[in-house]
């Protein structure tokens, strides 16, 4: 189990990295974006994967422990918008620094 | 604290003063050096009520306790008599440099940096920790460096200040790994615990290597032999500048450094053999560059080098009497190098020359200067009863103490400073004048010079008064023996036979250097370590070019390449890579959706990875976007699930306008396979792979996480526990984070100007079903947003979403070429909900400061099942600041309309 998602996730970052240092400057925002996306899922795989266990409380605290961990998801979540500003903003910065 | 060391804030008076009011300083340039010379000498007469008695002076603030730094002061009669030197003479330089730059633009700056390093040069006599006192050391360097380099239009006046600022700041890296390895033996970081450890044979155990480095910072900071040749360079700074620097402040501080530590040092096997050869080599070398040397300034500077090794060798020594020796020594030699310089300043306004060989007989033309220099000169070859003459006197006597072949020596290098001092004066003295006065003396120039000179001899005067007030006081102080004093007369020893000795001999010394065949300097004098040093600059420059060139290879991918290989190669060897895994599972559920899901994120991955036309390599990020998104929502993240959605579809939105314009201006050439990326890429793989197994094995604890789902109902009032940890448990990182999205984007706008250039989306917009279609949809997402941003606490949604769900219908707007999505209208409205939305959020931050609770801490206000607080009043300048951060980005992605 742990190693399909590894082997997912070692893939993106293959990916991504293979486009990173590629030869053009938007290879390396694709490279980017592809890194970012297998960071997050490691971040997420980190807090271990439960199926139907949604963070949402309905007042029944004997539930709780069953519930998957919040916090690396609120991380990720953060991640995925920090992400896109800075891709954002590459992106911005290589459209402008680009010759007409 | 002990009010003398507000002393240390005194010079920066004058620099506050100079810094509110430039453009009437430079217009009152004289005025204003007469009132910076009149505080500076007021702080010095404040200061010198301080000398006598054995009082310690103490301050101590806590800074860094853990690493023994402390912002702790001392100063004992030593150190406020040398207090009183730097300020004395720094009221008589800036009152030199004022008058000398009058109504140059410039000045303001000169006088702020010299204020800035008179307190620096204080701060270095009067820390007591080692580490206060390296960080005033380097203030010195730098300041100095600033100083020396005034007249920065010159190429050669800017070699020669870096070779200063490089020789020093060298030096004090080195000093302070010693001071570092000081402190480990000794266990302490005092100044005053250190010295006070002297005799107690803990030096004994210390390394060389410590002893070492701390002298090569010394005696790089104060010239010595074989790091001499910074300071006849550093002459290219202007008079009063040199004037200071080779009087009472920098150069001094080396040896001010090896006068302190000597008195525990000089046990260590390496200080005195290190130091007194460097010393001996000093004063040789500074005599064979004057002996030929024409120029005035420059054999003044050949003096202040051959001075220093003077005390480097009684520091070397280390004994009580040479500590004696050292302080009268020092004070002789900053009250006659200041007017020294001053006064050949002042020769060169007057004549338009410094050479000796055309100032014959010009003394007398500028009375009040003339007297100055002669009687400063008198003091410099020690004729009694000069204080130059105590100096020389001390000097052999403790050099005799030691060793009578060391006094020999001395006296025979004294007699050649003495020759160097006699080639100064008496080609000026002469009866016939070489030269007509060409410009009239400001009288703050010939003050500046006269005060010092006229300081010498007041010292002199009263010299059983001072000796018992200042001077014995300091030498005690500083180690000599108790009740120093110095006198003039003290029988027929061999110290005075030495001197008199030494200067009958200089008479010869005299004779040999004015015989006119020695006169002319031939240009091969190529000085041997000005040569060295520009060779290890020229190396290290070269190698660092080389090097350079070597990791970019004209590509940005092929740097980035290296610096992951190294980030990779690090990685590896922490993860002992070599080992698999022993166990690979930590009770992640359901393998049904991964074995679906799997295939399509990799094969979309591997399209981008390789695709080179737009519409496929648009169409295969979204389906990896599209796919973790599945995953996330598989996996019990739904609100993961909706912001990597939007994300996603915001990202692909401004990638495909960029793509578009990228392959107009490059008309798209497909790069081919190439298969040492692969490779690095594939290793880069398999070692965040191998870093996923590893890591899952760890079985830890996570109250953090416990915490969070135990108390979001009852202390948080939401369900959404991840929505909470946004914006209550952990609402500081959220609002950093909104900051920083607002910071991009205002860098974005400022730093590539108004948005003239925009990337071009499908232009042909005029099909009728989008345009119908979008604004239903527009028509929907709007209070879609706003029902997602409401629901977020108890629900997936939030902030973020809602933010993002709007501005995906905003560009909806844009692609239709809606009219009220103009460029203007997003851009003034994306900055006002960018500041309001950080405004909000920093006043939900703040509201419950009112009532007495802590930053950040939640408010809330309850009717039956509705309950609203600050963390939702945060959550809402989340959402705008974040829908504004959107905006202003879409922005620069605009159909061709026109």
């Amino acid at each position: 189990m742990e190693l399909l998602i590894a082997l997912t996730i070692g893939l993106l970052i293959a990916a991504g990295l293979y486009r990173l240092i590629g030869p053009t400057r938007i290879d390396m925002v694709i490279g980017l974006l592809l890194l970012s996306q297998g960071a997050n899922l490691t971040i997420f795989a980190s807090g271990g994967l439960k199926h139907n266990a949604t963070a949402l409380i309905d007042g029944d605290p004997s539930k709780l422990a069953g519930l998957t961990d919040p916090l690396p998801q609120a991380l990720v979540l953060t991640a995925i918008v920090i992400g896109f500003g800075i891709l954002a903003f590459l992106l911005t910065l290589i459209l402008r620094s680009s010759p007409k | 604290m002990d009010p003398v060391f507000f002393l240390l804030g005194a010079p920066l008076v004058p620099a506050l003063m100079v810094l509110l009011g430039r453009g009437l300083i430079v217009r009152h340039a004289t005025l204003t050096g007469w009132l910076c010379a009149g505080w500076m000498l007021l702080s010095a007469a404040l200061l010198l009520m301080a000398v006598p008695g054995e009082q310690m002076h103490r301050f101590k603030a806590d800074w860094l306790p853990q690493l023994g730094v402390e912002f702790s002061l001392r100063m004992d009669s030593f150190g406020a008599w040398f207090g009183v030197l730097i300020l004395a003479l720094g009221a008589c330089v800036m009152l030199y440099a004022a008058c000398y730059f009058a109504g140059k633009p410039r000045l303001p700056f000169l006088l702020i940096c010299l204020s800035l390093f008179t307190t620096a040069m204080l701060g270095v006599i009067w820390s007591d920790n080692i580490f206060l006192l390296f960080l005033f050391w380097e203030a010195t360097s730098l300041l100095s460096f600033l100083m020396v380099g005034f007249h920065d239009e010159k190429e050669e006046v800017r070699e020669k200040a870096s070779q200063a600022l490089l020789v020093t700041f060298g030096g004090g890296a080195a000093m302070l790994a010693g001071l570092i390895l000081m402190q480990q033996h000794f266990g302490t970081a005092s100044i005053s615990e250190l010295v006070a450890m002297a005799g107690s044979g803990k030096v004994a155990g210390l390394s060389g290597g410590a002893v070492m480095l701390v002298i090569l910072g010394a005696m790089t900071k104060s010239a010595q032999w074989p790091f001499h040749f910074w300071l006849p360079n550093a002459m290219a700074g202007p008079t009063p500048v040199s004037a200071y620097l080779h009087s009472a402040t920098m150069v001094k501080a080396g040896v001010f450094l090896m006068a302190t530590l000597a008195p525990l040092l000089a046990a260590h096997p390496l200080w005195t053999p290190l130091l007194s050869i460097s010393g001996i080599l000093t004063i040789m070398t500074a005599f064979l560059r004057a002996a030929r040397e024409d120029d005035l300034k420059a054999v003044l500077a050949s003096t202040t080098l051959a001075a220093l090794g003077f005390l480097t060798l009684l520091a070397a020594i280390g004994t009580p009497a040479a500590l004696l020796g050292f302080v009268i020594l020092m004070t002789a030699h900053a009250l006659y190098k200041a007017p020294l310089f001053l006064a050949v300043g002042n020769l060169e306004k007057a004549f338009g020359t410094r050479r000796i060989s055309e100032l014959r007989g010009t003394a007398r033309l500028i009375p009040a200067t003339g007297t100055a220099l002669v009687v400063s000169v008198f003091s410099l070859i020690g004729l009694a009863p000069m204080p130059g003459f105590l100096g020389k006197e001390y000097l052999l006597k403790a050099a005799w103490a030691y060793s009578p072949v060391l006094a020999v020596a001395v006296a025979l290098a004294a007699a050649g400073v003495i020759g160097l001092g006699l080639k100064i004066v008496l080609p000026l003295l002469g009866r016939k004048s070489s030269r007509e006065v060409q410009a009239k003396l400001p009288l703050g120039m010939q003050v500046a010079v006269v005060v010092p000179a006229l300081g010498s001899l007041l010292l002199m005067l009263t010299l059983p008064m001072s000796n018992h007030a200042f001077l014995g006081a300091a030498a005690s102080a500083l180690g000599a023996p108790e009740e120093a004093a110095y006198k003039l007369w003290h029988g027929w020893t061999p110290a005075l036979g030495l001197g008199m000795g030494a200067l009958a001999l200089s008479v010869v010394v005299w004779r040999v250097l004015s015989r006119p065949r020695l006169a002319p300097l031939p240009e091969s004098f190529a000085p041997m370590f000005d040569t060295l040093f520009s060779w290890v600059i020229d190396f290290i420059k070269g190698s660092a070019a080389g090097v350079a060139r070597m990791l970019e290879a004209g590509k940005p991918g092929t740097q980035l390449a290296w610096m992951l290989l190294l980030i990779g190669l690090v990685t590896a060897s922490a993860l002992k890579i070599y080992q698999w895994p022993e166990a690979t599972s930590n009770g992640s559920e359901g393998p049904a959706a991964l074995l679906l899901l799997m295939p399509v994120t990799v094969l979309a991955a591997m399209t981008a990875a390789f695709a080179s036309r737009t519409i496929t390599l648009l169409v295969s990020l979204g389906f990896v976007g599209l796919s973790i998104a599945v995953f996330f929502l598989w996996y019990s993240a739904p609100d993961l699930a909706l912001t990597q959605l939007l994300a996603e579809t915001l990202l692909l939105f401004l990638l495909g306008g960029a793509l578009m314009k990228a392959n107009r201006s490059r008309k798209g050439k497909p790069s081919g396979f190439s298969p040492g990326r692969a490779i690095f890429a594939v290793s880069g793989g398999l070692l965040v792979m191998m870093l996923i197994l590893k890591s899952s094995l760890i079985e830890w604890d996570h109250p953090i996480s416990d915490f969070h789902l135990s108390q979001s109902k009852p202390a948080a009032f939401g369900a959404n526990v991840v929505n909470v940890i946004l914006v209550d448990f952990r609402a500081l990182d959220t609002f950093g984070e909104i900051i920083v999205l607002v910071i991009a984007a205002l860098g974005a706008t400022s730093a590539l100007g108004a948005a003239r250039r925009r990337a071009p989306l499908p232009g042909d917009s005029s099909s009728s079903w989008l345009k119908t279609g979008a604004e239903l949809v527009m028509v929907v997402m709007i209070p879609l947003a706003l029902w997602t941003f409401w629901r977020g606490h108890n629900a997936p949604g939030g902030g973020f979403i809602g933010a993002l769900v709007a501005a995906s219908a905003a560009g909806m707007g844009i692609l239709t070429a809606r009219k009220f999505f103009g460029p203007s209208w997003l851009r003034r409205n994306s900055l006002r909900l960018m500041i309001g939305g950080l405004t909000i959020a920093l006043i939900a931050a703040l509201l419950p400061l009112l009532v007495g609770r802590p930053f950040f801490a939640g408010l809330w206000w309850h009717s039956g099942d509705l309950h609203l607080g600050t963390p939702l009043l945060f959550d809402l300048g989340v959402f705008l600041s974040v829908l504004g951060f959107a905006l202003s980005y879409l922005r620069y992605f605009q159909p061709n309309r026109i």
